[in-house]
């Protein structure tokens, strides 16, 4: 491999309105989390250098920016993603049964590969107690699609690190498989 | 859907195009409350870009003139006697003479689907390979393989990195390189994923593999690898649009390639031009004594007012006359008037010609050979960006959202609310349409131009040369004086705008009649538009035309340069934005932007950068900036790698303006 090449994995965050998507992502790149929801103002693209094999990556992720909240979201957020986490609230029914239109929406939007796209899904607020969605209704749906589940809490760092990890391990091994350090058109020149 | 949609905004937009989002996202960032809306189910409107399957859907909403019928005009109850309204467009009526041809073969098998997303994903690690659908190959082969010798480059404040799809071949691990192209041919071996045939991967591995003849079928099933603009500009790497985009940080969400060749379309054949200083040296087509002619002339250019006295006499005069008078052969003014400056050749004056060329002198080695860079996946995703940048800062997005009317209180003349196509009415104290939204009876007194458009799918560059993948310009000038000249724009794969072993090339010229009148016999020079034939030569000369597989024409409306005051009866805080231009650049549409914004919010910075930037590169050594090294020489990649900057801190500037 390559070491001196820095290469992007861009991945995407997907679901529901106030599902905890930010949270998410602030949990993973910041350790830091926010009681009071606030619409995704300002925070588009976190970046976080990671390690995979010995191999430097860098993920860059991209939250909805609240286009979302219309099904408005711009196909510009699509391109070019290598993996994308779908995400639902498991106080919200409604959030779950959501995820098959966005994850429709998404393969809708992509450019098909042959082997299939990384994802994975995190079921969000298992801190809270008054849970709507049963962890073997979740894990079932998942199995059905063959995407990884995860039970995650962005409030108390349970979880989210691995979501995220297993994510990106797919991605690169995917891009591994295929002999290609990524797919996406962001690996810097060698100089 | 727009149920709990709010009704108190400070800023409405209507329309998705370039200017408007530019607005939308100034007034964002600027902590107004802003609602964008778009009647239709994608962004862009006529800067949209499509995939194959959606441009077909395009064509056919638009070669169906059906008219629309008056719904119930419900909504008229809304308005109170003090008021009153202003109807908005029922349908677009921007787009005409939209005419498809297919030159390719089509096969007579069933009915050809667009190739979808695994409707099961394979697990990872899961060897259950069989479940992966119909489409796949027993091996794992590449879908992105456009990177073959190919990258792209993201702009940010500080620096930059380009590349030029070619020199980056040089410059990789040969071996990596090799390892690439014998995927890249074998994944889009199309028919064998087609017949099934499990085509071992070695056989296809010759880079020099000829291209089989692509049929209709297979561009249909690759549709999605197709992005195609609606309209053809490339951005000046100095530039209004660039500069923006750096500016405000926009530039994150985008990437961008070299436009790597400039050429030349000269007794009936088509021809590269050298306009860097490298180039003209290197050059084996340009005489000892034209290769100094040029560079005395393109020197001068680049800081003529400091030499007036080289064209004081000439002020008058075309630009093309005094070309005559500078001691250049007529090839190279041939160059230089049509390729390098791009302006007319009877209506621009010396001094025109002079800008124009400075400009582009000017443009050169910022970040490449070449003055000019295209956004990766195509034009269609700037307005996207801005959209972006919008709602980021707050502004809410409904596309699938018509507005029935704009409300006006008769007393004292302003705009103060719009009611939509659900009937619910929605404040705000400055509204921004987009032309083509305005009725009928609004633009009575406007007189439009046109914008003659073709975009035609092909199997072979319109000049070969050994890289395939290279992004190039080309002025074809009017065969009879006065007449607008032909700008064409070939996109080669690697721009993701089209599949592997095809080009996108886009004709634009202002119109003179339809589309197809205008440009057809343009494409007949450069093309073959016989699929089955054997390819014909240019002049015996045994070069071959590349084939034109699908092409489709169309005239769409040039609602820029319009006078406010020829829109009837507009409220003063209603402003309204322009389609596309003619323009090669986007300057025009980021002036407009500007332009309103100030009118609007004049004390208002215009896209600034996102307060407290912070490197948020997080990981175990730290974040890694690198220094910029610029060379001006346009031969040496310049700037290096962005540095990544977040502009999530400024959700604490902004987040007091949007409580909902």
């Amino acid at each position: 491999m390559n070491s001196s090449k820095n290469v992007d994995l861009k991945i995407i965050i997907i679901g529901a309105l106030g599902v905890g998507k930010t949270s998410l992502l602030h949990q993973f790149v910041h350790k830091t989390f926010h009681e009071d929801y606030r619409t995704t103002l300002g925070a588009s693209i976190l970046s976080k250098h990671i390690m995979v094999d010995n191999t430097p990556l860098k993920l860059q992720i991209w939250d909805t920016g609240g286009q979302e909240r219309f099904r408005s979201m711009v196909s510009t957020f699509y391109k070019g993603s290598d993996g994308c986490m779908l995400a639902f609230d498991v106080t919200d029914l409604e959030s779950f049964e959501s995820l098959d239109d966005w994850r429709e929406d998404f393969l809708e939007k992509i450019i098909p590969t042959e082997q299939g796209f990384p994802m994975v899904v995190l079921g969000n607020k298992i801190d809270l107690n008054e849970r709507q969605v049963r962890r073997e209704l979740a894990s079932f749906w998942c199995k059905e699609k063959d995407i990884p589940y995860f039970e995650v809490s962005a409030k108390n760092d349970i979880n989210v690190v691995q979501a995220f990890e297993t994510l990106y391990s797919y991605v690169n091994c995917a891009l591994y498989c295929i002999g290609l350090e990524s797919q996406s058109f962001r690996s810097r020149p060698p100089f | 859907m727009a149920d709990n949609l709010p009704s108190e905004f400070d800023v409405v937009v209507i329309g998705t195009g370039l200017p408007e989002s530019i607005i939308a996202s100034a007034c964002s960032r600027s902590g107004q409350r802003v609602l964008h809306v778009d009647s239709r189910n994608y962004y862009g409107g006529n800067w949209a870009s499509f995939s194959f399957s959606g441009l077909l859907s395009w064509i056919k909403e638009n070669q169906e003139k059906t008219d629309v019928r008056d719904d119930s005009e419900d909504w008229r109850k809304l308005i109170l006697e003090t008021e009153e309204a202003i109807s908005l467009n029922k349908k677009d009526n921007t787009i005409q003479h939209v005419e498809d041809v297919c030159y390719a073969s089509q096969d007579l098998a069933e009915d050809v689907k667009e190739a979808g997303a695994l409707p099961k994903l394979p697990a990872f690690g899961a060897s259950d390979t069989s479940e992966a659908a119909q489409e796949s190959e027993k091996e794992c082969l590449p879908v992105e393989s456009q990177s073959l010798g190919t990258e792209s480059c993201e702009i940010s404040p500080e620096s930059v990195t380009c590349n030029d799809p070619e020199s980056m071949t040089e410059r990789k691990d040969a071996e990596m390189t090799s390892e690439r192209e014998n995927l890249c041919n074998a994944t889009f071996d199309q028919s064998a994923l087609e017949t099934g045939k499990t085509e071992n991967v070695s056989t296809a591995e010759a880079t020099a593999l000829d291209p089989k003849k692509i049929t209709y079928t297979q561009i249909v099933k690759e549709g999605r690898r197709f992005n195609i603009d609606l309209v053809s500009k490339l951005l000046y790497s100095r530039g209004l649009l660039i500069d923006l985009l750096t500016k405000s940080n926009v530039s994150r969400y985008a990437e961008f390639k070299n436009v790597t060749r400039i050429l030349a379309f000269q007794e009936g054949r088509v021809e590269q031009v050298p306009c860097s200083r490298a180039d003209v040296f290197n050059s084996k087509k340009l005489t000892m004594v034209e290769k100094r002619m040029l560079m005395k002339f393109l020197t001068f250019c680049l800081d003529y007012e400091q030499h007036p006295d080289e064209y004081q006499d000439y002020k008058e005069c075309t630009f093309s006359e005094y070309l005559k008078t500078q001691k250049l052969t007529s090839n190279l003014q041939h160059f230089i008037l049509h390729s390098i400056a791009m302006v007319s050749e009877v209506d621009s004056d010396t001094i025109d010609g002079l800008k124009a060329t400075k400009h582009f002198l000017q443009c050169l080695g910022r970040y490449g050979n070449t003055p000019f860079l295209f956004p990766l996946y195509g034009q269609g995703e700037i307005p996207q960006c801005f959209c972006r940048m919008c709602a980021v800062f707050g502004g809410i997005y409904c596309l699938r959202h018509s507005v029935q009317c704009l409300v006006v209180d008769k007393e004292s003349g302003r705009c103060k609310a719009l009611i939509d196509h659900f009937g619910q009415r929605i404040n705000a104290n400055y509204f921004v349409v987009e032309d083509s939204y305005l009725s009928e009876k609004t633009c009575t007194n406007v007189c439009y131009r046109q914008i003659s458009r073709a975009v035609l799918i092909t199997d072979q560059s319109i000049l070969k040369t050994d890289s395939d993948q290279q992004i190039s310009i080309l002025t074809v000038p009017p065969v009879e004086r006065g007449q607008p000249a032909v700008r064409i724009i070939e996109l080669c794969s690697s721009t993701m705008t089209c599949m592997k072993n095809t080009y996108l090339v886009h004709f634009t010229c202002s119109s003179t009649k339809t589309a197809k009148e205008d440009l057809e016999p343009v494409v007949q020079k450069l093309f073959s538009l016989n699929a089955e034939a054997e390819r014909e030569t240019e002049n015996g000369g045994g070069l071959e035309k590349p084939r034109v597989l699908w092409a489709v024409y169309f005239n769409m409306r040039d609602s820029s340069g319009i006078d406010r005051n020829s829109y009837d009866c507009l409220p003063s805080n209603v402003y309204v934005c322009s389609g596309p231009d003619c323009a090669l650049g986007n300057d025009y549409a980021v002036k407009q932007a500007e332009t309103l914004f100030q009118e609007m919010f004049p004390k208002e910075e215009f896209c600034p950068p996102p307060p407290n930037p912070e490197d948020i590169i997080y990981d175990g050594d730290g974040a890694q900036p690198e220094d910029p090294g610029f060379s001006s020489s346009s031969n040496t990649k310049t700037e290096p790698s962005p540095k990544e900057i977040s502009d999530e801190d400024s959700c604490k500037v902004s987040e007091e303006h949007h409580k909902e």
